[in-house]
């Protein structure tokens, strides 16, 4: 029973890796009714960033605001300079754009960072660790509540993020009641691409900074989101701790650690069968 | 508050209006009448900035030709479309402080329970998604929403379209009231002529993309060779 508890914590902990990743994946449906494939890797690319302002000799949490802030800059540019000419007349040609991206960001962090495998430091004193979760993981868990709480805050509580959420779903109307359309896209893809810096630098401690980090956790993430309903931040966030817990499981005791990112893919493609619009999400309802 | 001047405008290469000219006064309501495709929705589009039009456009004297609709909006131009334009996965009250997103005074509120007031039927919905409204409703709502700008002018395009005539009665009593306690300018779209020019002050009938007719609304429905001819009633 022991055993099986540290296995169950153990998957909470990637969970919340999983879940500050789905937090990104979240923003970005919510500013923009689509799926950005190169959030992991413009994660990645953050991390680099932030491992070379420690280079430097800067403390930790003076990096982490510069990274989160560049992150934005550099997220608000991506849309601007590259989405925003290509246009979202077609759903495939976003697609297109951001599965380029995925690979010109892998590049980017190759060429700035080569293939070596870096350590990456940890903000958390020692004390936020227990016998089942080190210090980085409880810190890790802490960080992706505080993401989620502002992030809903924002979202559900603010004009600002109401306006943003509308853009997104109907931007001719959106148009009407003076919405900024472009400029609430640029803002989000900016946010985002912040949120997506914290997911990294969380990551990096664990999972070591190397280009390809974050491959296989925008699948967990994916699929996390994909459970708890990425149109619903709080469902995303509980979807990715249940797909750390079931992968771990599923793991341990029945598969083995070579199909953990198998089963994960097959929970994708069962759940868009199944339920699209996820556990937790609304499914769009009209009536005419 | 509103005129057009020799406005021309269309979808890609097919031209739609042609050389249209009418105006709106300051708290006055201006109808415009005709039948189906002679271009009445498209002189709303072309108002709100959705398509590229030559001519002249002003707001208040202010030309507004080539503006993006979100800047012709916080001019103080709100529009009802002719889907309702309605956000349907936000909930009612979301749709009605979304009116409001240009405002920065602190009535926000205060609105929101003046049209509830207005329309009961939204106020029991109002943490509902608004795509669970009936047809009727998304129309009340979607002319909350756009009072809630606090519009200098209201670009209506067919409010009574496919409603029951009591949903269509109790929209343009509404609408009375808050043109004579608001003092609203009205561009009013319709092919409910009758109603139309009861509301209005003034009419314009289009025909084919071109102004055929104008004048008094009262003149125009007490006509009866244009009664018959035009208007088909």
């Amino acid at each position: 029973m022991g055993e099986f508890l540290n296995q169950v914590l153990a998957g909470v902990a990637n969970g919340g890796i999983y879940a500050s990743l789905a937090l990104a994946l979240v923003m970005i449906y919510q500013a923009t009714q689509h799926i950005n494939f190169a959030q992991g890797e413009m994660a990645t690319l953050s991390t680099f960033g932030a491992w070379f302002l420690f280079d430097a000799g800067m403390p930790y949490w003076v990096v982490f605001a510069l990274t989160v802030f560049g992150s934005f800059i550099m997220g608000a540019l991506v849309e601007r300079l590259v989405v925003k000419p290509v246009g979202t007349a077609s759903p495939f040609a976003f697609i297109a754009v951001t599965v380029g991206l995925l690979m010109i960001a892998n590049s980017a962090s190759h060429w700035v960072g080569g293939g070596d495998i870096r350590e990456f430091p940890s903000p958390f004193p020692g004390w936020l660790g227990s016998r089942y979760l080190s210090a980085h993981e409880t810190g890790t868990i802490l960080v992706t509540m505080i993401v989620l709480v502002a992030l809903l805050t924002f979202l559900k509580r603010t004009p600002f993020g109401l306006a943003m959420r509308a853009a997104a779903q109907n931007p001719v109307s959106s148009g009407f009641v003076g919405i900024r359309v472009g400029l609430m896209l640029t803002i989000g893809w900016g946010i985002s691409a912040a949120i997506g810096a914290i997911a990294g630098m969380m990551v990096a401690p664990i999972a070591f900074l190397e280009p390809n980090m974050m491959g296989s956790i925008l699948l967990y993430a994916f699929a996390g989101a994909l459970l708890g309903g990425i149109n619903n931040p709080t469902g995303a966030v509980i979807g990715s701790f249940a797909v750390g817990i079931f992968e771990n499981l599923l793991g341990v005791y029945v598969t083995g650690s070579e199909l953990k990112l198998t089963s994960a893919l097959c929970l994708i493609v069962i759940l868009l069968i199944l339920r699209p619009s996820g556990l937790f999400g609304k499914a769009a309802v009209s009536r005419v | 508050m509103l005129r057009l001047t020799g406005v021309s405008a269309g979808y890609g290469k097919t031209p739609v209006l042609h050389e249209v000219s009418l105006s709106v006064q300051r708290g006055g309501v201006t109808a415009v009448l005709g039948a189906n495709g002679a271009g009445k929705t498209t002189t709303i589009r072309t108002i709100c900035g959705l398509l590229p039009a030559t001519g002249e456009i002003a707001i208040a004297g202010k030309n507004i030709v080539g503006q993006t609709s979100d800047r012709i909006a916080r001019l103080g131009v709100a529009h009802v479309p002719d889907n309702r334009g309605t956000f349907i996965d936000l909930t009612v009250r979301e749709n009605l402080l979304l009116g409001a997103h240009t405002r920065r005074d602190g009535e926000v509120e205060g609105d929101i329970e003046r049209f509830l007031e207005l329309f009961p039927r939204l106020k029991s919905r109002i943490h509902q998604q608004a795509g669970n409204l009936s047809g009727g409703e998304q129309q009340m709502l979607a002319l909350s929403r756009a009072l809630m700008l606090r519009p200098q002018i209201l670009l209506l395009d067919e409010p009574s379209f496919g409603l029951a005539p009591k949903v269509v009665a109790e929209i343009f009593e509404l609408l009375r009231k808050v043109k004579e306690e608001d003092g609203l300018s009205v561009l009013l779209v319709e092919q409910n002529a009758r109603m139309a020019l009861m509301l209005s002050d003034k009419a314009y009938v289009l025909e084919s993309g071109k102004v055929v007719l104008s004048g008094d609304s009262r003149d125009l429905a007490s006509d009866d060779a244009i009664r018959k001819s035009y208007l088909g009633y």
